[in-house]
């Protein structure tokens, strides 16, 4: 269970004292120090029962023989351990309390002990665990001052030991008068991070910039540039690197690309980051791609941070990935930084093909996205673009997944790049796997235990005694399935201060269980959270009724599913980030990509009801594992407990563990094909047949569908309709040439029929062809518009209506075929055309679930809907404008071009879209109303949108007021934009 | 001074250390001191007696009142090392008291003051970490241990406590004690010493006494 990088430790640390690893006891004492502080604040009872006097005596030792140690190191693990050891002993965990605050730091033990693992941390080079540890440090602060000496001596550690050599003696001689000990302690780690700071630093040009930018082909103005950034990564506190980022002449260069292969949070971004300072001092501009929006404005949050005060501009690329994107003049120029999704730098890539000219290199994070069937194709062809662009840009692709990175370096090699590989297992978060179970006490009583596999379980053993938690124990309940199991120790940790997920397997069971929780908590009125005035307006607003969560987090619970608005899904996520909201109960929803810090996190059901099979079947362990990978956040929460729950044996816990070893010690699957490959490979079979193109059936989505669409006609237009020709074109994507040839000869030939039965059900009308291409969509639906553009009225100047009534029509005309059975399988065309109409005209979801809600579909339905089938549908606007353009009706064109994002967005104008991204993208309804509030009075898009943010930014300091009748609402809302 | 006649030689003698002065001349504090530094020779001489490697022992506290452990031994040995962290109580009415309180020996409710309520509250609660620091560097510099055999004792060391009560012999009674249990479940964990001095009021004062007439006697006071 514990990393094998963890064990790789321990042995550096035996070598050390001449011990054999098994002689190396810390990793056990440390985790049952950690049980027992978890069972503290769960008020239960942990065996077997930590012994912190040795694992004290151990840790205070080690420091001693780490800081008498010659500072030039090459301890690092052992740092590491000894670090992981004061920290798993604290009272970090959940920021509980266990001691008085001293007014001598050096007596407020939790305090010291953090203060000893940062340093200890940095000194090894693990600075994401640093973070936290720093954090906790905070946390344990009292109010007197000798503490600011602490706070100082910790900035300068993450300077990298300082800058102020007699000011950061002076603190630690003030913190440490009278403890000689914990002097030297002080100056000895220091030392050593000052030491490893200096050597890497250098090697990154610090103290010789001329040299290092003469090798880096950097001009004058260049090396100057990679100089002040340098100040600005000491600034920052990245001085301390881990053992596979410092051999920087092994990566960090413009005439290379990069695969990079390290978990989530362990310092990825860095390594992108001095990629893109280099490749900035060199004066070019530089792309990042991420898989959603939520990571692109993280990403943009922490590359301005590094790039800002140098003059670099990192913006997000405003375009849209419709057919025919607006804000497509807006490309990544000179010394700037864009940030995207593939899809956003695919459509601006097709409609301004020159906006990659300035790039030199695309950092892609989350690099498996590739492997996905429907965005991989795009991922895959933007790729192939920018390696194409003049001027040539070089690839940084990088991924958490270990199962990935044989497919991914195939994909780079394919496209003509010899990528370096940059791997770590080293993760920033531990993760402690177990069990959470219900064990008889006695004839009507039982209680929830919590069960860990020790460090000595493996895949070959994993039914090692296990270290236990056991609740208080209670009355036997009605039934111990698992989800009452999850319940119970909700319930439990409720009002320990952890913060938990619980993740049950459907939307109604996550939002039932919240609510229980809600109204039996016990939360005192003190201790409730006010949700502020402002977030409970916004709420109203978009809504137009109560949101669930108003009710269930003054109590710190919330629900968490698919089925939220994203604004819903948004304001429990900032509670649970702010400490506000501690449990919550999702769906796997939660589980995609989203970080917050959890401490515990629980996955209450194995298996779940297959549509298709009627049938209970197996969750895959991959999909537990991501589940309850949610425990434990780089930087902020360093021990993730993950728990399976489990209906007791009654007997032997040996048997449980062995059980969940399934899926803890699971083999990963390994991942093929990517791409197109991915997309082709899945579909091939189906999409031959005379009937495919009507009917679209028997391919794994309807998003899958459009890709074969498209992707035949985009073969089909450059000429080439024969097995072998298609062939040819297939293999020029990187993802196809490297599979079976008898596989691409199946493929060819599939898409060959394709390419033909699609000719012949458009009659080879160009207009359609065309349209059916570029907008993805069913061959009849496209002949039908393309046919009402042909003879829509002229100078209308407003064609909504006229475009509704198109799209409706058109849709009619599939209305016995299979890809119209399933997207009206709910609610019949003309009811789901009513509900877009008010979702576009701004209306709150009120007024949409009045339309959708019926006797079979819920709220949590009509929310699903909103979140992904509302995206799909706006497509159907978008091939009016592209059928405009291919009739050449420009006042067609010019009018329709936005619908597609205002069906998508739900906003009724242009302006109301451009409020709607400067106020974050989350509030519909507010941005209807500030647009009619506050008109924008420029014509461009690009215009409007910066007259927008300039607005915003002025609202937000104070130098205007915000329309008043909007301004509580907007108080949350600014207070959300970074 | 008169011309051509050396000076006699004068010979000073600085003043007591005020804080150390307070100990000698305050009876209550003379005995807790005295209670402390004694357990330090005892410690010392039964490992002299039965330890079969190095050992070494941190300086008792300077003031009684000092927070933290009153004593570290540390035995050093290729294989096995043993750490005993050492808390001195003297009495001259009632022990108990002083070793647990009720609440600690009935049900393990530790409150902070008490001998084996201390030891719970390092054992569970992270207390006196800085001091178990600074007696460790004590006790590994005395034994000239290198870097790397720091390294080695620290993974090797088994720890124990040690409740060394001086008190009237009449208070050593069988449940003195109770509630060891609630520190650790390891019975080699739990040591405790008695030292029964009769009785243990005058004997202190009487080393008091002697002790100031040595002092005085050499012009300190």
């Amino acid at each position: 269970v514990y990393a094998e990088r963890l064990r790789a430790y321990v042995k550096e640390l035996g070598n050390l004292a001449g011990l054999s690893p098994d002689d190396v006891p810390l990793l056990e004492e440390s985790l049952a120090c950690y049980l027992a502080l978890f069972a503290r604040v769960v008020q239960g009872e942990a065996t077997p029962r930590a012994d912190l006097l040795t694992a004290s005596l151990r840790l205070a030792l080690l420091t001693r023989s780490l800081v008498l140690s010659d500072a030039s190191g090459g301890l690092d693990g052992v740092h590491y351990l000894v670090a992981m050891g004061y920290e798993q002993g604290t009272a970090s965990l959940a920021r509980v309390r266990l001691s008085e605050r001293p007014d001598d730091p050096l007596e407020n033990d939790d305090w010291y002990r953090l203060l000893l693992a940062t340093l200890h941390y940095l000194a090894g080079g693990y600075r994401v665990q640093a973070l936290c540890t720093r954090r906790a440090v905070a946390d344990a602060a009292g109010p007197s001052p000798l503490y600011a000496s602490g706070h100082r001596i910790l900035t300068a550690a993450f300077e990298g030991g300082g800058t102020n050599a007699s000011a950061l003696e002076r603190d630690v001689a003030a913190l440490t008068r009278g403890h000689a000990t914990a002097s030297e302690s002080m100056a000895g780690l220091l030392l050593a991070i000052r030491h490893r700071t200096d050597v890497l630093l250098s090697h990154l040009g610090e103290h010789a910039l001329e040299t290092w930018g003469q090798r880096h082909e950097l001009d004058p103005t260049g090396t100057d540039f990679w100089g002040r950034y340098l100040r600005r990564l000491r600034e920052r506190g990245f001085t301390s690197f881990t053992r596979e980022q410092g051999h920087f002449d092994e990566w960090l260069g413009r005439d290379r690309d990069l695969l990079v292969q390290l978990p989530t949070g362990a310092g990825k971004s860095i390594i992108g980051e001095l990629l893109t300072a280099l490749h900035l001092a060199a004066g070019a501009a530089v792309v990042w791609l991420l898989p959603t929006r939520a990571l692109v404005r993280q990403v943009k949050r922490d590359l301005r941070s590094a790039f800002s005060k140098l003059g670099v501009d990192v913006e997000e690329l405003p375009t849209t990935e419709d057919a025919l994107p607006l804000f497509a003049e807006e490309a990544p120029v000179h010394r700037q930084v864009a940030v995207t999704t593939p899809e956003r730098l695919a459509a601006l890539a097709r409609a301004n093909p020159a906006s990659l000219t300035d790039v030199r290199l695309i950092v892609f994070d989350e690099a498996h996205l590739l492997l996905e069937r429907t965005r991989g194709v795009t991922a895959e062809h933007v790729l192939r673009v920018a390696r194409a662009a003049p001027g040539g840009c070089r690839l940084t692709l990088m991924s958490g997944l270990q199962d990935v990175r044989e497919p991914l370096e195939r994909t780079m090699r394919a496209l003509g790049a010899t990528p370096r590989v940059l791997v770590s297992e080293v993760r920033p978060t531990r993760r402690i796997y177990g069990v959470v179970t219900d064990e008889p006490h006695g004839p009507e009583h039982s209680r929830v235990s919590v069960l860990v596999h020790p460090p000595s379980s493996n895949a070959a053993h994993p039914d090692v005694l296990p270290y236990a938690v056991q609740l208080r124990p209670g009355k036997r309940g009605p039934s111990d399935s698992k989800t009452d199991i999850a319940a119970r120790l909700a319930r439990s940790v409720l009002d320990s201060g952890l913060r938990s997920v619980f993740f049950l397997s459907s939307r109604r069971s996550a939002e039932s269980q919240a609510r229980t929780l809600a109204q039996k908590a016990k939360t005192p009125a003190g201790t409730q959270f006010r949700v502020p005035k402002s977030a409970t307006a916004r709420l109203r607003l978009e809504l137009g009724r109560q949101a669930v969560v108003e009710t269930t987090a003054p109590h710190r619970v919330a629900a968490h599913h698919s089925g939220l608005t994203p604004l819903e899904q948004h304001l429990v996520e900032r509670w649970v980030d702010a400490g506000e909201v501690r449990t919550v109960f999702a769906t796997p929803t939660l589980a995609q990509g989203i970080n917050l810090p959890f401490n515990l996190s629980v996955v209450g059901y194995t298996d779940r009801f297959n549509q298709n099979t009627r049938k209970n079947e197996p969750v895959p362990a991959g999909e537990i594992m991501n589940m309850l990978g949610r425990a434990g956040r780089a930087g902020k929460v360093p021990d993730g407990l993950c728990l399976l729950a489990l209906e007791s044996p009654r007997t032997d816990r040996r048997r449980l563990m062995r059980r969940s070893g399934s899926v803890y010690f699971a083999e990963p699957v390994s991942r093929g094909a990517v791409g197109l490959a991915a997309l082709l490979s899945s579909g091939y079979q189906a999409i031959g047949a005379p009937e495919w193109p009507l009917e679209l059936s028997g391919v794994r989505s309807f998003s899958d569908a459009q890709t074969f669409l498209s992707l035949a006609l985009r073969i089909a237009a450059t000429g080439v309709e024969d097995a072998p020709g298609v062939g040819a074109f297939l293999e020029a994507y990187p993802s196809v040439s490297v599979i079976d040839a008898r596989l691409r000869e199946r493929l060819a030939t599939a898409m060959a029929s394709l390419i033909a039965h699609l000719r012949a059900i458009l009659a080879n009308d160009p207009v359609a062809l065309q349209i059916t291409a570029r907008a993805g969509l069913p061959p009849e639906y496209c002949a039908a518009i393309a046919s009402a553009v042909a003879t829509a009225p002229v100078g209308e100047g407003d064609y909504l209506e006229w475009s509704d009534n198109a799209v409706s029509a058109a849709l009619a005309r599939g209305s016995a075929r299979a890809w119209h059975r399933d997207l009206f399988a709910a609610h019949s065309q003309d009811t789901v055309l009513l509900a877009i109409r008010e979702w576009r005209s701004g209306k709150s979801v009120s007024a949409l679930e009045r339309i959708l809600v019926n006797g079979k579909v819920t709220r949590a339905h009509v929310g699903e809907f909103l979140n992904h089938q509302m995206s799909l549908l706006a497509q159907f606007w978008a091939a009016v404008p592209v059928a405009a353009e291919a009739r050449g009706r420009a006042d067609v064109l010019e009018a329709t071009r936005p619908y597609a994002a205002l069906v998508r967005d739900g906003v009724p104008t242009v302006d109301a879209l451009v409020w709607l991204r400067a106020l974050g993208g989350l509030d519909r309804v507010l941005a209807k109303g500030v647009a009619e509030a506050s008109p924008l009075a420029t014509t461009s898009l690009p215009q409007k949108q910066r007259a927008a943010r300039k607005l915003v930014t002025q609202w937000r300091s104070g130098r205007a007021a915000p329309p008043s009748n909007f301004a509580i609402v907007l108080e949350d809302v600014l207070a959300d934009i970074e | 001074m008169a011309a051509g006649k050396q000076a006699p030689e004068v010979r000073t003698f600085p003043p007591l250390d005020a804080q150390i002065s307070g100990v000698l001349k305050k009876a209550r504090r003379f005995r807790a001191g005295f209670a402390e530094h004694l357990a330090f020779w005892v410690r010392l001489a039964d490992a002299a007696v039965s330890s079969a490697g190095l050992f070494a022992m941190a300086r008792p506290n300077t003031q009684p009142e000092d927070k933290g452990h009153d004593g570290l031994i540390f035995e050093v040995g290729q294989q096995s090392s043993q750490a005993e962290l050492q808390s001195v109580k003297n009495s001259i009415a009632k022990a108990k008291p002083l070793v647990s309180t009720a609440g600690f020996r009935n049900k393990g409710v530790a409150t902070a003051g008490a001998q084996l309520d201390d030891f719970w509250l390092v054992q569970n609660n992270n207390i006196g970490f800085v001091r178990l620091e600074q007696m460790l560097s004590e006790v590994t510099t005395s034994l000239g241990l290198t870097p790397d055999a720091i390294a080695r004792q620290a993974l090797l060391a088994q720890c124990a406590f040690n409740a060394v009560v001086f008190a009237d012999p009449g208070e050593g009674t069988h449940d003195l004690f109770d509630g060891y249990q609630h520190v650790t479940q390891s019975a080699l964990g739990r040591v405790a010493t008695f030292v029964g001095a009769n009785t243990w009021k005058e004997t202190a004062a009487a080393v008091q006494d002697a002790t100031l007439a040595i002092l005085a006697a050499k012009g300190l006071g």
